[in-house]
């Protein structure tokens, strides 16, 4: 028989094992990517941005406490080297649709930068969350797929407006892995091949991926079908678009990464040392790998990968080292370069954010309100404007 | 300096020939007969004339001109591999390069003897240098002979830039003497004495109230980061002026000192420069009195660094206050201090700068006295001033005949209208514009003398050591008739060795011996090497010639030239050779140990980069350096078109320079003289292309790891040496054959001719006459004034 002070203790270690919120939060600090697997999962509808700042506010799913009714949207920061995905291909905030429901992982803020995300006004105090810091952000559709997990359609009751579908493939740790019953109707883009097509070209037993938004039910996570993907061509179609436009953007903006490390030279420049931030795809890297000979120009950026002026704002390095490492942390590309400088800029410190630039691509001039013009501009940029 | 012996294959063996004319004859048909008769004379001679060409029948005079030419012209065909034809028989590589040697050794011979060639009256222009000194002490000017437009650069006789034959005159030395001799008049005699002033600039002057508004503990400074400069100081006319500095000098974090210059902005050069050393919070004051061209001047930080693409900031944008307060706000600022809160760079903070001048030095008014007529119009008076200045100039009597010629020339212009002092002015010009002027005269059309007269001893002695004319002393014993005697000159060597005007001596002769010309004359490649800068190029030349100083100045014996424990420091030198910051900003004698690699001049960053071509160390460059500065003799020059060492192909391993120039000389044609020159530049192999210590050799291309050095090698003689330092205790022990050398070198700076072998016995005299002090420096430049040499015609 088993006594009280066994069930305590049996109790203590299962609410170790069980209750993550018990276990010590993983506090970020600049240079270092975080230990995988230690951010803490949530998920809600993206109800604002600031695709600037990489900022947003999500409406979390469910009540939690009479959130939903009552209370505020979690605000978060993307953190510098945090992934965003969208219909499967890596993405910027700006290119989810509002309204569009997205899992991530979440720390707390990282070191030298708590006051990010303001604290909520003292009436809502009660629904602050400290996990505003996210590492990754994914649709509905990246999100499961990533992780191998698709939907099977059971049935469709289009005159209800309800789609009943099953998880297929390997299950997702988080989010919804169960059958499950979404709200549909006629507003919902469903695609096959690369065409739009009718609301009843949904069969049982087909395969899909779909995006979810909000539905009135939603305190009781209830969700509506947005967007659904029936086969493999038109995910592909969604995918490949969404690469392009993430391609073009990072092109402009150049890839993001931070310092690891600078060695000053007294006699001018000097060999910083710069390993490249993940989620990007792969023939960015491979662009900057075949071009090492012809240098990379490499502009500072903010924590929120604003640049000021990159393309005056940037210094040209010849690239003395290429590393890649197989298993990198989450954030991290894997990809480290060692830079030799004849000039430096201050921003080059152990890290700090920074854009890198192939020399193939084209230099491309920001609009005003993307960068940071002046001293009180970045003060401002630093910390989330609560609407 | 360069008369050459038979056989360089001989370089350390130390046996001299002295090999005379008469002697040719004989030599020549031991030496190359042989080697025409079986290679050459078959297809050369009265039967065949090959190319319409005759070898049996030309003449052996080599110091006549065409026949050298034409020796130069079979030495060049042997030399190239086109002499034999391929299908004739070929020789060995050690009787061509015997062949070679032995008929370069000839050519280079009859070049000497022509170049020092006298007439009954030798002349020999002064150089640019020596104008300058000689302006300054006949009239109290400072005229700057290397500004742009002053003079020609003066062409060069193996680093020697005072050499007569060379030193030819044409029109367009004429007119920059008439240039030059205008503008000294007219500043040692204005129509309107420039008037001194003194201004004084403050940073933190009219700041008060910005430094209240802002809360700031003042006071505002200027800080002058790496390459920039705040415009200060405007020399309204050139002259002499003093300086004085408060500033705070920040060492960078790897301890560079800040390089202190004054900028001239028109000229885009800096004029003065030097290193300082001074907390933040203790400035210090330093003064500086020079020479300045007219015009606008910044104090400038001339750290290398040079922050300033002309758009990113490498200030804050408000006033200077402290490191504290003024740290770069935008990331995209110039990386001032490093993550440790250190100043990267050497930083200049500067407070105020007080200036004055033109000063016009009582000593050097005092030669300007005596020379223009006190009254207007009166040329008696004339007559005896322009005689007195003209005698002063021409650094001899001036018989009244020579002066009517500069009377005329008064008159002349008082009849065209201009005024008496304009007059006398343009009489004053053309004394310096005079033949007599700007050449040194030995010698008499009337007589035929075998030496020089007292004038022209007096002239001799002091363009050897003080590069300029003589002072009044030394005109009163030429006058007198009694320089010559040894007593009298001995003594007045004494005085001229001890004056401060030594110093162009101890500058200028190593500077020539040493063809330090040559530093920097391929900028070392940026990017293989950052760390060389302007600064440090003037360094190098600063620890030769310092050295020099030092040897000369405690009379050391010439065998320090070649090893020592000691050399000659700056900061910035310090750190280029990794040794300790010495603990004043100047050049100052520092101890070696054995471990520094260093010690004696062939070891010094100066003669180990003037060898170099910018990217790599040259090891043949060096060994013919070492040929030509230490034992006087220049090597046979390179056969043509032999093709550049090509960079070692990426998939092949890294090969030395050292690898690459074995395998090169495993070629016939290349080895019999690359045996003997290479081993002189091999020995220096652990020092790159600026003169540090290395014991790997950075490869560009090639695969594998940089491979390692090897310094080791084997004289001609035999003797093995491992490394510089052993190398250079080899030489020591021909001591002998390198004071002979120096002597040499001693006597064509002094003399301005190429030495011949007739001069051969008389520089063994001096050089064994040394010997007897441990070839004391001073003893040996003694010996060579009082020798038959030195007053030799």
């Amino acid at each position: 028989m088993i006594s009280v002070d066994q069930r305590l203790l049996a109790f203590l270690i299962l609410s170790l094992f069980a209750a993550p919120s018990l276990a010590q939060d993983h506090v970020p600090k600049p240079g270092q990517f975080p230990p995988p697997n230690t951010g803490t999962y949530l998920a809600g509808e993206l109800a604002i941005i600031d695709p600037v700042n990489r900022r947003g506010g999500l409406r979390l799913d469910g009540n939690g406490g009479e959130r939903y009714h009552a209370g505020p949207l979690h605000y978060f920061a993307m953190l510098p080297y945090g992934t965003i995905s969208f219909n499967g291909a890596p993405a910027e905030l700006r290119d989810i649709p509002i309204g569009t429901h997205v899992h991530g992982y979440f720390y707390v803020p990282p070191v030298g930068e708590e006051a990010t995300i303001p604290p909520l006004p003292k009436d809502m105090a009660q629904f602050q969350l400290k996990h505003n810091h996210a590492v990754s952000l994914e649709d509905d559709f990246s999100f499961y797929q990533r992780r191998g997990q698709s939907w099977k359609v059971v049935s469709l009751d289009a005159n209800k407006g309800k789609l009943n579908v099953a998880p297929s493939g390997q299950m997702a740790k988080d989010g919804i892995n169960t059958p499950y019953t979404f709200d549909i109707d006629d507003v919902t883009k469903v695609w096959k091949g690369r065409t739009l097509v009718e609301l009843t070209d949904i069969a049982p037993e087909q395969v899909v991926q779909f995006n979810l938004g909000w539905s009135p039910g939603w305190r009781d996570k209830e969700f509506k079908v947005s967007e659904v993907w029936l086969d493999d061509e038109s995910r592909k179609f969604a995918t490949d678009l969404q690469r392009r436009r993430h391609v073009k953007y990072q092109k402009q903006r150049w890839l993001p990464g931070w310092i690891d490390s600078v060695e000053d030279n007294d006699f001018g420049g000097g060999t910083v040392t710069f390993t490249l931030f993940g989620g990007m795809d792969p023939s960015l890297y491979a662009d900057l790998k075949a071009t090492q000979d012809k240098g990379y120009h490499v502009a500072v950026a903010e924590q929120t990968l604003r640049t000021w002026f990159h393309r005056s704002d940037r210094k040209l390095g010849q690239v003395i080292e290429w590393k890649e490492n197989e298993n990198p942390p989450p954030g991290s590309s894997g990809i480290q370069v060692r830079m030799k400088f004849t000039e430096l800029l201050d921003g080059y410190r152990p890290g700090r954010a920074i854009r890198v630039k192939c020399h193939d691509w084209l230099f491309v001039t920001m609009p005003s309100e993307e960068r940071v013009k002046t001293i009180e501009e970045q003060k401002r940029s630093a910390v989330l404007s609560l609407p | 300096m360069k008369y050459r012996f038979a056989q360089f294959v001989l370089i350390l063996v130390a046996v001299v020939a002295k090999v005379q004319a008469a002697d040719v004859l004989p030599v020549f048909d031991q030496a190359v007969q042989p080697f025409f008769q079986t290679y050459c004379l078959r297809c050369h001679n009265a039967q065949k004339q090959e190319g319409k060409f005759r070898l049996d029948t030309l003449s052996r005079d080599f110091a006549d001109q065409a026949v050298a030419q034409r020796w130069s012209e079979v030495v060049f065909r042997m030399n190239s591999g086109e002499m034999p034809p391929k299908k004739e028989p070929q020789p060995k590589p050690q009787e061509l390069g015997r062949a070679v040697d032995w008929l370069s050794a000839r050519i280079t011979e009859g070049e000497a003897a022509r170049m020092a060639k006298r007439g009954p009256v030798a002349h020999y222009r002064l150089s640019r240098e020596e104008y300058g000194h000689t302006v300054y002490d006949l009239l109290g000017v400072y005229f700057d002979v290397n500004l742009p437009g002053a003079f020609n650069e003066d062409p060069r006789w193996h680093g020697f830039e005072r050499i007569g034959s060379l030193l030819t005159l044409s029109p367009s030395h004429v007119d920059r003497y008439f240039r030059a001799a205008e503008t000294v008049l007219a500043r040692a005699f204005p129509d309107q004495q420039p008037v001194s002033q003194k201004s004084r600039r403050e940073a933190n002057a009219g700041q008060e109230k910005w430094l209240q508004e802002q809360g700031l503990v003042g006071p505002v400074r200027w800080a002058l980061w790496s390459g920039h400069g705040q415009h200060l100081v405007n020399a309204t006319a050139p002259g002499l002026y003093r300086i004085r500095i408060q500033l705070s000098a920040l060492p960078s974090f790897k301890g560079r000192l800040p390089h202190l210059a004054l900028w001239h902005h028109q000229l885009k050069r800096s004029v003065v420069g030097l290193d300082v050393n001074a907390a933040e919070d203790q400035p210090t004051v330093i003064e500086i009195e020079t020479f300045l061209p007219e015009g606008n001047f910044n104090v400038m930080n001339e750290s290398p660094g040079m922050l300033a693409d002309g758009q990113t900031p490498s200030v804050t944008q408000f006033p200077f206050v402290n490191t504290k307060v003024n740290r770069p706000n935008r990331p995209t600022a110039y990386r001032l201090f490093n993550d440790e809160g250190q100043s990267i760079f050497p930083l200049l903070i500067v407070d105020w700068v007080e200036y004055e001048g033109p000063i016009i030095p009582v000593a050097d008014q005092r030669k300007r006295e005596g020379l223009t007529p006190a009254k207007d119009g009166d040329l008696i008076e004339a007559r005896e001033c322009l005689k007195r200045f003209a005698t002063r100039a021409w650094r001899r009597p001036v018989i009244d005949a020579e002066l009517d010629r500069y009377l005329k020339i008064i008159e002349s212009e008082l009849a065209a209208g201009e005024k008496f002092r304009a007059a006398y002015r343009a009489a004053m010009v053309a004394v310096l514009t005079s033949k007599n002027f700007y050449y040194l005269e030995e010698g008499s059309p009337t007589e035929r003398r075998a030496t020089v007269n007292d004038w022209e001893l007096a002239s001799r002695l002091s363009y050897f050591l003080w590069s300029s004319l003589p002072d009044d002393e030394l005109f009163g014993l030429a006058q007198q008739g009694t320089l010559h005697r040894p007593e009298v000159l001995r003594a007045q060597l004494a005085r001229m060795l001890a004056a401060p005007k030594i110093g162009r001596f101890t500058e200028s002769f190593p500077r020539q011996w040493l063809q330090l010309q040559r530093v920097g004359a391929f900028s070392p490649d940026a990017s293989l090497y950052p760390d060389y800068d302007k600064w440090l190029e003037q360094s190098l030349v600063l620890e030769t010639t310092g050295y020099f100083s030092e040897m000369f100045s405690k009379n050391l014996p010439l065998r320090e030239f070649l090893v020592s424990d000691w050399t000659m420091l700056n900061p910035r030198l310090a750190m280029h050779y990794s040794l300790p910051r010495p603990a004043a900003s100047g050049l100052q004698r520092t101890s070696l140990r054995a471990e520094d690699h260093r010690g004696g001049l062939l070891t010094h960053a100066s003669i180990l980069s003037l060898t170099s071509d910018g990217t790599r160390h040259r090891p043949v460059h060096r060994g013919v350096w070492v040929s030509e500065a230490i034992f006087g003799r220049t090597p046979p020059p390179p056969p043509p078109n032999v093709e550049p060492l090509a960079p070692t192909p990426s998939n092949q391993p890294k090969a030395t320079i050292r690898m690459q120039l074995e395998a090169h000389a495993t070629h016939a044609t290349c080895a019999s003289c690359h045996q003997k020159i290479d081993p002189l530049g091999f020995a220096f192999d652990n020092f790159d292309a600026i003169g540090r210590w290395r014991t790997s050799e950075q490869v560009a291309g090639g695969k594998g790891d940089d491979p390692t050095v090897n310094s080791s090698g084997k004289l001609p003689d035999g003797r093995a040496y491992l490394g510089a330092d052993e190398f250079k205790h080899l030489l020591v022990q021909d001591i002998d054959r390198f004071a002979e050398a120096f002597v040499e070198q001693l006597a064509t700076y002094s003399l301005r001719r190429v030495m011949t072998i007739d001069d051969a016995a008389q520089i063994k005299n001096i050089s064994q006459a040394s010997k007897l002090d441990d070839y004391k420096l001073r003893t040996v430049i003694e010996n060579l004034v009082l020798s038959d040499l030195f007053q030799k015609r």
